[in-house]
């Protein structure tokens, strides 16, 4: 299938084209990148088009000897993302237009080449394809943040290098495992996903692989112990590389975790979500916590996104469908949502040079558009009904209270403490006495304005259409699921609402309502994960 | 000529050097140079066809030719071959000092020559003589600029250190000829394998161990390997790092018995240089020496595939097609093609004295391709895709897994976790730091900046087609 | 005591290489380094002459018995050469030192010595 090549050949023959524009004149390079990401995003609304018709797969030999292949398959969760991922692809280019001045060629290319690894690893169904994607994202990322970064972009930079390098070595060592059980197994030399969850894997096996996956994508997440990269790197990227570190690094984790991690190891996941949980909750307060008293704007968004990478993985773990869906859009809003607050830290200190809370104040006089994008991306950070942040978080507090009712209470005391930090952003800058400091700062320019207008579109349209994130998830039958002789994983247990697939992009959605009834109605209970259904040697880990 | 025939690369190419030394004084034109260096480009590919041409349909195991002198294996052959490109890519990208250009194509030509017959030795004596070969070109070729101190430190520096272990090396060749009455490699392992080995033996084969862990560099003999790299033109460091350690390991792939007895021995060579060589990278500041540290780690991948070795005949075997030895093989033409082009590429710039991190500022912008081929290559050093580099060390540690190592792939991967850092202090410097106010001093010809790029773009297409190179095996 | 035999030979190359390694390690004169590698060298050559000399036949069968018990002799030839290349090589790197630095003597202790 084209559709799935071209969606990664363009941006990685743009970087081609990119040198050789931004060789005639650096504002071609600009105009070319945007071209490129454009169209990339078109093919990938294509896409998402097209899974609604089931996956989508291709397969190419790649190192035959090796048992990798060049496995590309798209269905609705990759879909989403890849969407989210062009579409974010094409606001980091805009919003960079007028903030990156010099090397403007190289920071394209690093940018395509980025966007390039991020695909590789939403795309990959092959698991070497998938490292070899996972690690291509480390470089052009470190490129982004240490030359083109803040004050102490270098020591971000290589911080953020080596914590997730050390993070994917146990990944690697955890699927080089799986893969030669499975090759000891069945003769078969192959790093096919689908292939290598049909291994059997004894108790002690599982838990081990399932610690080092873990531990490999939970550095990306970020998750509580492993977070500490997390705030520098995002304060010193430049905007469009804190963008895409928000917006999509640490969703690339996230879905590691979904998608390899759980249906690999599904009895280790059982055992060990008791504490993932715990460790989801002390992100929730801790990020919260940090966060509120930050004097660095971009560093109290960092912050909270720890919170909301919480949020995600307590939603991803209570393992019921209502918790799946909320993760899933609360990856997609934090996306949108935490993404734009970076844009505005980042205009905000291309005018003043500053992010410091204590600089600004009284700033809505000045600029009243700016202020407004700021005042909606607060509300929707703490999850006011309208946006999507709001039905996500719900979902999540009804998967949790599913789950348990004490972690259900506590998920509700995460998104007061949110509300804390997301309303000092607002007050803190625009508020308060006026600054003496600038005078006669820009508003928001056109440029500007369409970028953060189109992320306030896309909220409010999950907003009201949550359907629009969580009906994708449904139609595709699910291979990481094998039909037999293998427990339900946690993350797989979604489709509690068996209908036909929604036409994507077509809101025919029905009303809200339904999409809360999971939560109160019994079924849910039964999705939890049931001890007595795993196989003996699997309960052992219990 | 009969059984002889397959010594006619070898022939080829050590009269071929002793012409072009005999043409040397010659000198003193231009003109001269490049006619030389397009003859010896000449002769090392003709050496090369010659050795694919004699071992055409010779292909069956360990057979002994030239009275059991050398072997027409295919891996062995594969190897040779990976060498003389090696020596054909250095004829091409090193500056050539200008009085002694004769002498120069000729030391590298007679370098080739040590190699091929090391990586093709069959027999004891044929691997004493292809190192001695081999260390006694690299010895000239390192103090070859005799008007620089420091690189006649580094000559005699090596010269002592690989006479003492040459000698190491050699005693033990004796006892265990003693033992076995035999030269043979191939009788030798037969023999080894049928019987328990006697004392004499186990000292005989630990001596020699220790003569190939000086050359290799490996931890406990690694001392000499950061004060001779930085001494050395930057081309000849490439070599030493390279293909001089891999005719070592190639010559030693049949002694891959040697597992049965000495595995521990082999283990903490390996564990030790991972760790070593990584932890003593991280507070130095002269590239090269930071490059010769990572070079002690490298050798430490490379033990650990050799020690998961012939998996069909080792332990615990998953799968026949990832072997340790494909794994090295594979690994010494990626580790080749990215440490040529590094060290070449720290030789063209010029520091103060000795090349530290500080010269390397400001090259980003002043030779943009020769800063984007350095970055290529450390990239591939580090091993991170879609660099060559990536699939090499994932070959080497997934062979220690099929093999039922665990413990070793994880101290590896761990150590090139610490080993990252310096590394990306070197793209740090290149790219991220603010240059100084002295311009730093770059001369490469344009002809080396066609290499250094063409082999940059080989660093990825082979690492995104790493299948080449396993076809490349196969094709011998 | 007896005739001289294979242990007398043995017992004199092991002699002659324990000395030579004890020279690398003690003297600081790249001469003297260059005397003890020899030292060391023909130690081993000692060796694989007596063992080719009084192992008329191997000690285990091989395919090759009548080139076997040459093949310590011709060896040792092979060393002889080697070594003296080696030895000219090395004069002639010394005698730049000598020029140069005014001395032979080999400083960098933690370096120079293996």
């Amino acid at each position: 299938m084209t559709l799935l090549l071209s969606l990664l050949l363009i941006p990685l023959l743009g970087t081609a084209l990119v040198g050789l524009s931004g060789w005639v004149d650096r504002n071609f390079a600009r105009v070319a990148t945007l071209i490129i990401m454009i169209v990339d995003l078109a093919v990938a609304i294509i896409l998402m088009a097209r899974t609604s018709g089931g996956p989508v797969q291709v397969i190419h030999p790649w190192i035959p000897s090796f048992g990798v292949s060049f496995n590309l398959y798209v269905d609705g969760l990759s879909a989403l993302l890849i969407l989210l991922t062009t579409f974010i692809g094409v606001i980091a280019v805009i919003i960079s237009w007028n903030e990156i001045k010099e090397k403007v060629t190289s920071f394209h290319i690093w940018m395509l080449l980025l966007q390039t690894g991020i695909l590789i690893v939403f795309m990959a169904r092959d698991m070497m394809l998938f490292y070899f994607g996972w690690e291509l994202m480390l470089v052009p990322m470190f490129f982004l943040i240490g030359v083109w970064g803040h004050e102490e972009k270098l020591y971000s930079a290589i911080k953020f290098f080596l914590f997730t390098f050390t993070g994917s070595i146990f990944m690697l060592l955890a699927l080089l495992y799986v893969y030669f059980q499975h090759a000891a197994q069945t003769g078969v030399l192959t790093f096919d996903l689908t292939q290598l969850l049909q291994t059997e894997l004894s108790a002690t096996a599982q838990t081990w692989v399932f610690l080092g996956l873990f531990v490999g994508f939970a550095v990306k997440v970020p998750i509580f112990p492993l977070h500490t990269w997390l705030p520098d790197a995002h304060t010193q990227a430049p905007t469009a590389g804190s963008l895409i570190l928000a917006g999509l690094l640490l969703k690339t984790g996230v879905y590691g975790i979904m998608r390899i991690t759980i249906p690999m190891a599904p009895a280790a996941a059982v055992y060990f979500t008791p504490w993932i949980i715990g460790l989801a909750l002390i992100g929730i307060f801790y990020g919260a916590l940090a966060a509120y008293p930050q004097r660095d704007f971009k560093r109290l968004v960092a912050y909270s996104s720890i919170a909301h990478l919480g949020f995600v993985i307590l939603g991803v773990f209570v393992g019921n469908a209502a918790g799946y869906q909320g993760a899933v859009l609360q990856m997609v809003n934090h996306g949108l949502a935490t993404g734009a607050l970076f844009l505005i830290g980042g205009m905000l200190q291309q005018r003043t040079h500053t992010r410091l809370f204590e600089m600004f104040g009284g700033l809505w006089r000045q600029m009243p558009v700016l202020g407004g994008f700021l005042l909606f991306f607060c509300f929707a950070s703490l999850g006011i009904p309208g946006t999507g942040n709001f039905i996500g978080e719900l979902y999540v507090m009804g998967g949790a209270f599913t789950y348990h009712p004490l972690v259900g209470a506590l998920t509700v005391f995460g998104i007061l403490f949110a509300a804390a930090y997301s309303l000092r952003i607002f007050l803190a800058t625009m508020h308060g006495p006026e600054t003496t400091a600038f005078k006669n700062l820009p508003d928001a320019s056109p440029r500007e304005t369409l970028a953060l207008g189109t992320l306030v579109a896309a909220l409010v349209a999950i907003g009201f259409f949550p359907n629009l994130v969580t009906g994708p998830l449904y139609y595709p039958p699910d291979l990481s699921v094998p039909q037999s002789g293998r427990a339900t994983t946690p993350a797989m247990v979604m489709p509690v609402e068996t209908g036909t697939p929604s036409p994507v992009l077509a809101p025919t959605s029905p009303p809200l309502h339904t999409y809360l009834l999971p939560m109160n109605s019994n079924q849910l209970s039964d999705q939890r994960f049931d001890i007595a259904s795993l196989s003996p040697d699997q309960q052992e880990v219990r | 000529m009969g059984h002889y025939q397959p010594l006619l690369p070898d022939l080829i190419l050590a009269m071929g050097a002793t012409f072009i030394l005999l043409l040397g004084p010659l000198r003193d034109s231009q003109n001269l140079r490049d006619f030389l260096r397009w003859i010896s480009l000449g002769l090392v590919a003709a050496t090369a066809a010659t050795l694919v041409w004699v071992n055409h349909g010779m292909a069956t195991p360990y057979p002994l030719v030239g009275e059991g002198w050398l072997t027409t294996a295919p891996l062995h052959t594969a190897f040779a071959v990976v060498f003389l490109a090696t020596i054909a890519w250095t004829i091409l990208a090193s500056t050539v000092p200008d009085e002694d250009a004769g002498e120069w194509y000729s030391m590298l030509l007679f370098l080739g020559t040590g190699m091929i017959i090391l990586a093709r030795a069959a027999n004891l004596a044929a691997v004493f003589l292809g190192l001695e070969v081999l260390s006694i070109s690299l010895y000239i070729l390192i103090a070859f600029r005799y008007s620089k101190r420091s690189s006649l430190r580094g000559g005699i520096m090596y010269l002592l250190l690989a006479g003492f272990a040459s000698g190491f090396l050699l005693f033990g060749m004796a006892l265990i000829y003693a033992v076995f009455g035999t030269l043979q490699i191939a009788e030798i392992r037969t023999l080894a394998l049928a019987t328990d080995m006697g004392p004499m033996a186990k000292v005989g084969f630990g001596l020699l161990l220790v003569g190939v862990g000086f050359k290799l560099a490996a931890v406990p003999f690694h001392m000499w390997t950061p004060e001779v790299y930085e001494s050395s033109p930057g081309t000849v460091t490439g070599l030493i790092a390279s293909s001089s350690k891999g005719a070592m390991l190639a010559a030693f792939i049949p002694f891959l018995f040697l597992l049965e007895t000495h595995w521990s021995i082999i283990w903490l060579f390996a564990a030790l240089s991972m760790v070593g060589g990584n932890l003593l990278g991280l507070r130095e500041i002269r590239v090269k020496r930071i490059l010769a540290y990572s070079s002690i780690a490298h050798i430490g991948y490379v033990l650990t595939g050799y020690l998961a070795g012939d998996t069909l005949s080792a332990n615990a075997a998953f799968l026949p097609s990832i072997t340790g030895v494909n794994a090295v093989f594979f690994y010494v033409v990626a580790y080749a093609a990215s440490i040529l082009g590094a060290f070449a590429a720290l030789g063209y710039i010029q520091g103060e004295r000795d090349l530290t991190l500080r010269d390397l500022r400001g090259v980003g912008r002043r030779n943009p391709v020769l800063a984007f081929c350095l970055l290529i290559f450390v990239w591939s050093l580090a091993g991170l895709p879609p660099a060559v580099g990536f699939f090499g060390k994932i070959y080497l540690f997934s062979a220690a897994i099929n093999a039922g190592y665990f413990w070793l792939p994880l101290i590896g991967l761990l150590g090139s976790a610490i080993g990252i850092y310096y590394y990306l202090r070197i793209i740090v410097h290149l790219f991220m730091m603010p240059a100084d106010a002295s311009d730093p001093k770059v001369h490469a010809s344009t002809l080396q900046e066609w290499v250094m790029l063409g082999s940059a773009v080989a660093v990825i297409a082979l690492g995104l087609f790493p299948e080449t190179i396993f076809s490349f095996l196969r094709a011998f | 005591m007896g005739p001289i035999g294979l242990q007398h030979y043995l017992v004199l190359g092991a002699i002659l290489f324990v000395l030579g390694v004890i020279g690398i390690v003690s003297r600081k004169n790249a001469v003297g380094i260059l005397i003890s590698i020899e030292l060391m060298l023909n130690a081993a050559n000692i060796n694989l002459i007596a063992f080719s000399r009084y192992s008329n036949k191997p000690i285990f069968p091989t395919t090759m018995p009548e080139a076997a018990y040459m093949d310590g002799q011709v060896f040792a030839i092979f060393v002889i050469i080697l070594a003296a290349c080696e030895a000219a090589v090395a004069l002639a790197i010394i005698l730049n030192l000598f020029n140069m630095f005014g001395t032979i003597e080999v400083d960098d202790a933690d370096t120079m010595r293996g």
